[in-house]
Order: C-alpha cells, then structure tokens, then sequence
C-alpha cells in the first residue's frame, strides 16, 4: 500500500504529560523529520499546543478521552518524515472535550490545523501556520513566515511579527500585538485591534466591528481601513510620515492628528479628510459607510 | 468673438477621459452638450466599476513565499518590496475592463458618429456600475449558498447559528450600500464598499463549506 496511514494503537497509561486523566488514553508519538516537514492535525480536539523546537523531529503527545480515536501518521515509510497527518475521532462532543494535545515540531515546519471548538496555542514555528477553528480561540506568538487563521467565532491573538498573515473571523475578536510585512485583518462583526508594531502593507476590514490601530506604517507602507458600521480609531505617532485619504458616507471623522480638517462629504452627506504629515511616506486609506473615523496622537 | 462652428465639436475621448479621472464636474462645453454630457457620465461610471472590482485575486500563500524567495535568490539587487502582486492583479483587472469600455465607446464613436450618438439614451433604471459589482459576485454567492444548504445538516446548530447571523449582518449591509450606490452612481467610495462587503460574503460562505466538508 502505498503511504500507508498507521492506526494507531493508543494504550492508557497514568503517568504522562499534558493532563492526561485516569479516563484517558495517552498519547506519545516520536518520529525523525526534514527540517520543513508538513504537519496535518484534523478533528475532534479541544486544546492543541504547537511548539516549534530545534530538532529534526516530531512529536506527538498529550491525551485523548476514552471512546477518541486517534489515527494518522508518516505519509512516508522511510526516511525522516517529510509529512505527517492525524485525525482524531470522538464518539460526542463531550468526548472532544478530553482531547488534548501537545504537538513539537521544527521551527520551520508547515503546520495545518482544523479543528471545531478548540483552544490553539502556537509558538516558535517560523516556517507555516494554517490554523482554522469555529469556536475557541487561537493564540500565536513568535514569527511565522506564513500564518493563516480562520475562525468564526473564536478569538485570534497574535503576538509577533509575520511576514505574510491573514486573520479572519466572523464574530470573534482579532489583537494583533506586532506587525508584519503583509497582514491582512478581517471580521464581520468582531473587534479588531493592532499596536505595538510595524506594518509594510496592511489591511483592516470589518462589517459592523470595531477597528483600533496603535501601530506603526513602515516607510512607503501601504494601509487600507475599510468598514460599513463600526467605528474606526488611528492612534497615530505625531510625526508620523503620512499620507492620509479618508472617506465615510454618512459617517462622522474626527481628527485630533493634525491640523488637517475634514470637510462634508458628496452632497453634503457624510465626511472626507485628504491630509498628510511629513513627506507622506506610507499612504493610508479609509473607508466606511456609516461608521465614524477618529484620529488621533498615540 | 465665439465661434459657432467651433462651439459644436464634441469633446473626443481622451479630452473626455481627463475629465473624469480628474473628476471635473464644471467645463463649459460639457455643461452646454448633453451628447458629451451623456457620455462623460458613462465614462465616469465605467471608471467607478473598474474601481469597484475585485481588489485582490490573491494567489495561494505559498506562491506568495516561493515567488518571493526565487526574486531575492535570482536578482543581483535588493527587490523593491512594493505592493507589487496586489497591484499587479488588480491591474490586469482593471485593464480587461478599462480595455473592454473603451473599445465600446470608441466604437460608438467611430460608427455611429456624432449624429447618431445625439440619440443615445443612458438609462437610470439600474445604474451601469451597480449591475457590474452584483455581477460580480451574484454567481459565485449563489453557488456558496446552494452548497451551503446542501451540507448545513453536517454543522452544529452553534455553528449555523453564527454563520447566519454574520451572513444577514453583511446581507443587511450589502443592502444599505446597494441603495446608496444607486442614488450615487458616480461614487466611487460607495462602490468600493458593495464590493467590498461581497468579498466579505464569499469569503464566509467559502468558510462555512469548507467546514462543513471537514468537521
């Protein structure tokens, strides 16, 4: 058979990490890997930990519930592993519950998650993060060169910088504490917030959520705010080098930035605000229907 | 002394495209002429619709990283990092649409001529750019949704719960935008924001089957 998936057999022990109760099964898988191995992790899992490490190995451990099934592995037979899958079963969802696991992997490692309702803890993985759950939440700290994270109405918390990061949510909340080259935030109804950080090229947008940012645009950096109803706040370095174009439809803007004023918008609805500072060196573009726009010194 | 006979020659298209990309409203041919009138208010709506479409087609992250890494391998100097694939993408864009109304207008030009371009009706049913962005999207929509349906057995109740209400928060937003644009045409913020709230709605349909199919 070719890439033959083990089964495997998951015995119950008593004296393992990661929380693993008297009603579980333990789980410790040890393997060789290339340096950029994929790692797949799919199913009924409720608290998934990634560690990225330095070693050329990975490992699977933790604990699943009693009735959880626990099936997967090496989709190479020999060799260090150059990928690796899991799927984990549970008989109901308080099963899923019982199932925790803790997964080690090279720094630059492809990690792929999807679960449904679980807590995601990721850190030190600099290759790339492709995390998707419905509920729960997912924390990310580090600098991954890819991160990508899907949630409906799970929280997302990044805390690093990545290179090339999309963050989406529909009604969960998304901080990002860092910045990245290019990152992309977006909700429907959830907050967003980013400081502490600078961007190059950035996107915020949201249907009805609130949109913070207390960051930094890198020189010749490129942000768009885009929103239909919630408020939009740019806490904004006083010398920081702007250009800014501001637009809301039958929204309000208020700036306290700089002494640029916004004027009335088409037909007299809504606001504009075409301003800038310095030698307007990164561009900033906002755009909302109804919500209202404030600027204002960090 | 004005000249009568100069009076009356219509603006060409290039004199007609400055117009609208510089957003004059005031010029005093055009106020007089209702053919150039007319046809300056196509050209502006065609530049709002081009505007209005998809800002990014984006590749899959890992052509992102893989390109980026054989440019910084294969180039003797630094590449700028610029906004270069969003840009790129769009303008291929924007340049089949742009491409597209000018062959229609310089053939209107060139073979009707001005006297049967002065019979020229621009309708205000629809306006011309709120028909671009629904088209759009309207397919790709349709088809999430019927997939939805088809697989909202294998959701959660919760699940289908926040879908529903994140699908009627942006449907209630699409709306509201939908109207305003109609009253507005020519506003190009407007149509950035329909457009924007239908890249919202696909991307959380998209979400929603993908789960569906996995969980």
């Amino acid at each position: 058979m070719r890439n033959p998936l083990l089964t495997l057999a998951i015995a119950a022990a008593t004296a393992v990490p990661f929380s693993v109760g008297a009603a579980q099964q333990k789980v410790d898988i040890h393997r060789a890997a290339s340096p950029t191995v994929s790692v797949r992790l799919n199913g009924a899992i409720s608290v998934i930990r990634v560690v990225g490490w330095d070693k050329d190995s990975i490992a699977l451990v933790g604990g699943i519930g009693a009735g959880s099934r626990l099936d997967g592995g090496p989709l190479n037979a020999v060799g260090p592993v150059q990928g690796m899958k899991f799927y984990v079963e549970a008989a109901d969802e308080a099963g899923s519950r019982a199932n925790r696991l803790e997964l080690y992997v090279p720094a630059r490692s492809r990690v792929w998650i999807k679960a449904g309702s679980a807590d995601i803890e990721a850190g030190g993985v600099t290759g790339g993060l492709d995390l998707n759950i419905v509920g729960g939440s997912v924390r990310v700290s580090g600098a991954p060169r890819e991160l990508l994270v899907e949630s409906m109405d799970g929280s997302v918390t990044m805390n690093g910088t990545a290179e090339f990061a999309r963050l989406k949510t529909a009604t969960g909340d998304i901080v990002l504490q860092g910045g990245g080259e290019d990152v992309t935030l977006t909700t429907v109804s959830g907050s967003i917030r980013a400081s502490d950080g600078t961007v190059q090229r950035a996107r915020f947008e949201s249907v009805t959520g609130p949109i913070v940012f207390a960051g930094d645009l890198a020189r010749g950096g490129d942000a768009k705010f885009d929103t239909h109803s919630g408020a939009i706040e740019l806490r904004l370095a006083r010398r920081a080098d702007l250009e800014i174009d501001a637009a809301s439809i039958t929204g309000s803007i208020e700036n306290g930035w700089n002494s640029g004023r916004p004027i009335a918008g088409r037909e007299g609805r809504g606001m504009e605000l075409g301003t800038s500072s310095g030698m307007g060196g990164a561009r900033v573009t906002i755009r909302s229907f109804k919500g209202n726009v404030k600027l204002a010194p960090k | 002394m004005t000249d009568p006979g100069k009076s009356m020659e219509h603006l060409n298209f290039e004199q007609l495209s400055d117009l609208a990309e510089r957003d004059e409203h005031r010029n005093p041919h055009v106020e007089t002429c209702a053919e150039c009138h007319a046809t300056l208010r196509q050209v502006r709506e065609l530049l709002v619709a081009t505007h209005a479409l998809p800002r990014e087609l984006p590749p899959p992250p890992e052509a992102w990283s893989d390109l980026k890494a054989r440019i910084t391998a294969e180039l003797p100097v630094p590449v700028p990092r610029a906004r270069w694939w969003h840009n790129g993408w769009l303008a291929s864009a924007a340049a089949i649409v742009l491409i597209a109304g000018t062959m229609t207008l310089t053939m209107r030009f060139t073979s009707t001529g001005p006297a049967k371009a002065k019979g020229a009706v621009v309708t205000k049913a629809i306006p011309a750019v709120l028909t671009s962005v629904d088209r759009n999207y309207a397919g790709t929509i349709h088809e999430l949704r019927m997939a939805l349906d088809a697989q909202r057995a294998t959701l959660s109740p919760a699940t289908v719960r926040t879908v529903e209400n994140s699908l009627r928060i942006i449907d209630d937003a699409i709306a509201e935008a939908r109207q305003a644009l109609a009253e507005d045409p020519a506003n190009q913020a407007l149509a950035d924001i329909l457009a924007a709230h239908y890249e919202r709605q696909v991307d959380l349909l998209r979400r929603a089957t993908q789960l569906s199919s996995s969980l």
